[in-house]
């Protein structure tokens, strides 16, 4: 038996009218039913237009897109999205002003034929949908009278309710604050896996991504850099685009000198499997900031720039001789003075090469 | 000049009444009209295919570009004609006086009103209807449930505006014979040879009417819009 993927991508790509550069390129991707997907790329790496052809507001330029083994695009054909029973959760939340928090979340269900649903079930539907992402008590309230973080848990009720296969998030934490941000992180999460519903979710937080997903697909310049589970995307990067992305870890430049490589903050034996490719001969180094210890020392060549204590932690931006800036995550007791200078240690079985 | 002789008002009352009852009239049928016709023409305006499209701004762009006056004698002296060459009958076919003013007045109207409910429809963000879209409504359906209710919100002091100055533009009529609210008095006035105190009330009247809805617009813009 095969199991059909809820949604599956096939080369595609979307050319805009007066761009020589697609911004969607061969792009071929699969979820799996119930999973969480995260497209996790920097602003203009084209994830927010996936989204949009997969939602329908956009047609492929080739390609196709299949729906729960159900083609609703390709060059040829386009099914609207008011046909493709898709959720969708819009950054900016798009709640119905005009509209109560019970009048937003039952409009997806009345307007549905397919479903027919009496009205019993439609306020079945909605009490579920509000007991869900817990608006308990705000039933009666319009969008402006909400928190930013109670819009957004309306807007994911009224997605929900009409129980879809598939609900599409763009950006949905990004207007909120740091705490509301975090706690609807484990929510989102909880309340999909709870409803097992997939999920695809655009962001442009590396941690949002790592901490919600089941899978991340990172973008670049309308490419799949590399699909994989968020410890894979964390552990082992395919480029050095995800390296420093993901893990916003420091790079620097190196050249091979028999079994060591040698860089500006020194010269470190690097596992073979961690060269890639491993002919390579001179790359890019890659060091994450928490495999980075670093101690006080007056005959150290690296100086303090810079320190932010980040509660469990120090990070430390530190100053090379030809002046190039990194970073460590060191818990050093003590914050080091600026300006005092320090001798490193790195874990160098954690250490990547690319080219 | 002889003196203001007020007693000719109170005896003129009732039939002043009658004329501006047909004015309201008038205004209330030709908006409502308007309003219906100039939604489709709105909606046909921005449907995305090219021929409505251009169709729909023809029409408009021809009804806004010619007086009022021209198309209620278009349609009181030359339909009936055309209709006479057409059906090839002996006399002209008349359209009464009353059914001339209304079709004229909602053919002409409809083209403003189209132009204010477009402007309505397109304050609306695009978002909302992405929303609707995603959550299954058809275009129709968009329109009723998601984009219109938010657009009356915006365009509603506009339109009644609009409607203010259709009010005006209903003593047109006259010139076809129709007896609205001017007609009445400019009737009197020239029977009883009484100008001035005829039509001093007549611009009385208009004044204090159109200047109370004007107000109530004015009231209406400071009411808070939908906050997202």
């Amino acid at each position: 038996m095969t199991i059909i993927p809820i949604l599956h991508l096939d080369s595609l790509s979307k050319y805009f009218p007066h761009s020589p550069r697609p911004a969607i390129d061969q792009l071929t991707l699969s979820l799996s039913s119930g999973d969480i997907l995260s497209l996790l790329g920097p602003s203009g790496c084209g994830k927010t237009t996936l989204l949009r052809l997969v939602a329908g507001f956009d047609s492929p330029t080739t390609g196709s897109i299949h729906l729960d083994g159900r083609l609703v695009a390709n060059p040829q054909r386009l099914t609207p999205p008011e046909y493709r029973n898709v959720g969708m959760v819009f950054q900016d939340y798009a709640l119905f002003p005009h509209l109560n928090v019970i009048e937003n979340i039952a409009f997806g269900l009345k307007n549905q034929k397919r479903q027919s649903l009496n009205s019993v079930q439609i306020k079945e539907r909605i009490k579920d949908a509000i007991a869900l992402v817990g608006l308990y008590g705000l039933e009666k309230r319009y969008p402006h009278q909400l928190s930013g973080g109670q819009q957004q848990r309306v807007a994911l009720a009224r997605a929900l309710a009409p129980h879809p296969k598939l609900i599409l998030m763009d950006e949905p934490l990004s207007n909120l604050d740091v705490q509301v941000r975090l706690r609807l992180r484990e929510e989102i999460r909880h309340i999909l896996k709870t409803s097992g519903i997939s999920a695809l979710f655009v962001t442009h937080d590396q941690e949002e991504a790592l901490s919600m997903s089941d899978c991340i697909a990172v973008m670049h310049h309308g490419h799949l850099e590399q699909v994989g589970t968020p410890e894979e995307i964390y552990g082992s990067p395919a480029s050095r685009f995800v390296a420093e992305f993901v893990s916003q870890a420091n790079c620097f430049p190196t050249r091979r000198r028999g079994n060591l490589w040698e860089t500006e903050i020194g010269v470190f034996p690097v596992l073979p499997h961690s060269i890639h490719p491993s002919a390579i001969e001179e790359g890019f180094m890659i060091i994450r900031q928490e495999d980075i210890r670093i101690q006080p020392d007056q005959q150290g060549k690296l100086r303090i720039h810079d320190c932010q204590f980040l509660g469990r932690e120090h990070r430390y931006c530190l100053l090379s001789e030809s002046g190039q800036e990194f970073h460590a995550r060191s818990w050093t007791g003590e914050r080091l003075a600026i300006g005092s200078l320090v001798k490193l240690s790195v874990a160098e079985e954690r250490i990547q090469v690319f080219p | 000049m002889e003196s203001f002789d007020g007693s000719v008002l109170w005896f003129s009352l009732p039939y002043l009444w009658k004329g501006l009852q047909y004015s309201l009239f008038l205004t209330f049928t030709a908006m409502v009209g308007g309003i219906i016709c100039g939604s489709f023409l709105a909606m046909a305006r921005l449907s995305g295919i090219r021929i409505i499209e251009r169709l729909a701004s023809l029409y408009v762009n021809f009804f806004r570009s010619i007086p009022l006056i021209l198309v209620i004698f278009w349609l009181y002296f030359l339909v009936p004609l055309l209709l006479q060459g057409m059906t090839k009958t002996e006399q002209p076919i008349t359209i009464g006086p009353d059914q001339t003013a209304l079709i004229s007045f909602i053919l002409f109207e409809s083209a403003y009103y189209c132009e204010i409910i477009r402007a309505g429809i397109q304050s609306v963000p695009s978002g909302q209807r992405n929303a609707a879209k995603a959550l299954g409504l058809n275009y129709l359906q968009q329109m009723r449930y998601v984009i219109m209710p938010q657009a009356f919100h915006t365009m509603l002091p506009v339109l009644l505006t609009q409607t203010i100055v259709l009010f005006q533009d209903t003593s047109l009529v006259y010139v076809i014979s129709g007896t609205d609210f001017l007609g009445a008095a400019s009737k009197i006035a020239q029977r009883d040879s009484r100008l001035v105190e005829m039509y001093t009330f007549v611009a009385l009247v208009y004044f204090i009417l159109c200047y109370l809805v004007s107000q109530g617009v004015k009231r209406l813009q400071h009411q808070p819009s939908f906050k997202v």
